[in-house]
């Protein structure tokens, strides 16, 4: 069993440093040479595409994944120890919520109190009841998973990681799905959310308009690497052609060959 | 064939691990006492009235095929003994076993499937919660509490299949004392412990693998059938497998 790292303060966001991080699945390397460092408080936000193993990143910034090289450290103790994540209730709100199908709302959100008993049934009552207000849920505390819109899943996700009263929280892609106006209350939700309880946030997301608009700093993922960094702006401004692609998919960076061929269709 | 070895090796050794892990989690088992009982209400709700009927008749067809062939030697008085042996030492524990493994099993290697394809493990992982203490070690202790109980009903319902039968189809025509006199004759309590015994081993094993098989489930919603079968076929397997061994020890 590894020691219990020890614990700094109690309700202080933390530092995540990651390190020459490489991921492995076999012979496939999803991950390559990823280092950056997430500052307490910050909200950092890794874009890309589909595939460019952001998820993966997440994944074991949290330990469910183990790095095949390199390292993630969370207030400097080893992201793999189960024990790190406990010590600063570092929390995931899942890409499709990933609630409890047999609980209702209202358990799903104290089933971490319960199991830990970090506090009695009245005193778990009342936190998720505020919990449930403060995202405007009240009215779904009896609905079970199944009843409740993609909208509505995300919040009740967030919510239920809240009760955690985590120091270190994650998303994974928390606008997919949703229609614009749910997408910017969710933005809403996470900036309101760092503002209030100072927790150091990260968000994995391809969704330009949310990264712009919640990001302190971010980065650009692309086939397993780090091909930007720096605060939205810097990344945005970056002359790289990718990047521009990513960001302006409607501006034809690099003017591929098929749309050249199709305006000038070659002689034969 | 190396494929398939690795992937036996494999699997042997998920379940080996997975029940390293749930051992682990023993000290916690008070604090899982609610979830004990739950899944004692669960495996005893699903599999009692199954095993009831199915135990009767078992023992009725043994009384009958053993029936037809004793009274052409006039020795109907020993259908009780066969009967009482038959059903004690080995169908009952093995068919008991059969209806957890196709009953409890499958619906436990479903829910744990499914808990893994939508992200629920992950999520109670991430929450620090292990699911190795509230998902398996609470369902194992379940099963070791309801095992000798389904048993020793499944025996009792199966000795009662073979006196009606012995007592009511007219070419046997034997009396119930008779029956019942010749059961406790050759009977000894070794006879039921041995039974009980064997059940005890099958019913734990057929849970470690539904839940083993549940939680290595991978990929989307179409793997939970996969593993669904995987679970009953290798609990029934495992069953099969064993039960020679320790009937073999039990001799």
């Amino acid at each position: 069993m590894p020691p219990a790292p020890p614990s700094k303060s109690e309700d202080t966001p933390v530092r995540v440093e990651v390190e020459d991080l490489e991921v492995s699945f076999g012979a496939t390397t999803v991950l390559h040479d990823i280092s950056f460092q997430v500052d307490p408080g910050e909200i950092f936000v890794i874009m890309g595409p589909s595939g460019s193993g952001k998820s993966v990143l997440l994944r074991t910034l949290i330990g469910l994944l183990a790095p095949s090289k390199g390292s993630v450290t969370i207030d400097g103790q080893d992201a793999r120890n189960p024990r790190t994540h406990e010590a600063v209730k570092s929390a995931l709100v899942f890409q499709a919520g990933a609630l409890f199908n047999s609980l209702s709302v209202y358990d799903n959100l104290a089933f971490y109190p319960r199991e830990h008993r970090t506090a009695r049934e009245a005193e778990i009552r009342k936190k998720v009841g505020e919990t449930l207000r403060m995202l405007s849920l009240e009215n779904a505390a009896d609905k079970f998973p199944s009843e409740l819109s993609g909208g509505m899943r995300k919040r009740v996700a967030i919510a239920r990681a809240l009760v955690m009263e985590p120091r270190l929280l994650l998303y994974d892609e928390p606008t997919s799905e949703l229609d614009p106006v749910m997408a910017a209350t969710i933005s809403e939700i996470i900036g309101s959310l760092r503002a209030e309880l100072q927790v150091t946030s990260v968000v994995v997301s391809h969704d330009r308009d949310l990264a712009q608009s919640i990001a302190d700093r971010m980065i650009l993922l692309e086939e397993g690497r780090i091909v930007a960094a720096g605060t939205p702006a810097e990344v945005l401004e970056s002359s790289e052609a990718s990047i521009q692609q990513f960001f302006h998919p409607d501006i034809n960076v690099q003017q591929p060959r098929y749309r050249a061929s199709l305006s000038n269709p070659p002689e034969s | 064939m190396f494929q398939i070895a690795k992937r036996f090796l494999g699997g042997f050794g998920y379940n080996v691990a997975l029940l390293g892990q749930v051992l682990r989690h023993l000290p916690a088992l008070p604090r899982q006492l609610g979830r004990v009982v739950q899944y004692c209400g669960e495996i005893g709700y699903k599999t009692f009235p199954i095993v009831g009927i199915l135990s009767f008749f078992i023992g009725a067809v043994l009384a009958l095929q053993t029936g037809f062939a004793l009274q052409q030697l006039g020795a109907q008085n020993f259908i009780g003994s066969i009967v009482g042996l038959s059903v004690a030492r080995e169908l009952a524990p093995v068919m008991t076993a059969f209806l957890l493994a196709g009953r409890v099993g499958s619906a436990t290697t479903a829910e744990l499937a499914s808990m893994k394809v939508y992200q629920e493990i992950d999520a109670l992982r991430t929450m620090h919660i292990a699911p190795e203490k509230i998902l398996v070690l609470p369902r194992l202790v379940a099963v070791l509490l309801v095992m000798p109980l389904l048993t020793m009903f499944s025996i009792f319902i199966g000795w009662l299949g073979g006196q009606v039968v012995a007592e009511f189809v007219s070419f046997i025509g034997l009396s119930p004392n008779i029956y019942w006199r010749g059961l406790m004759d050759f009977m000894t309590a070794e006879d039921v412990t041995d039974g009980l015994v064997k059940g005890e081993i099958f019913g734990f094993f057929v849970i470690l693998i539904a839940c083993a098989q549940g939680l290595a489930t991978r990929g989307g919603p179409r793997e939970i059938g996969f593993a669904v079968t995987r679970s009953v076929v290798i609990g029934m397997i495992f069953i099969l497998f064993t039960d020679y061994f320790i009937t073999r020890a039990q001799i």
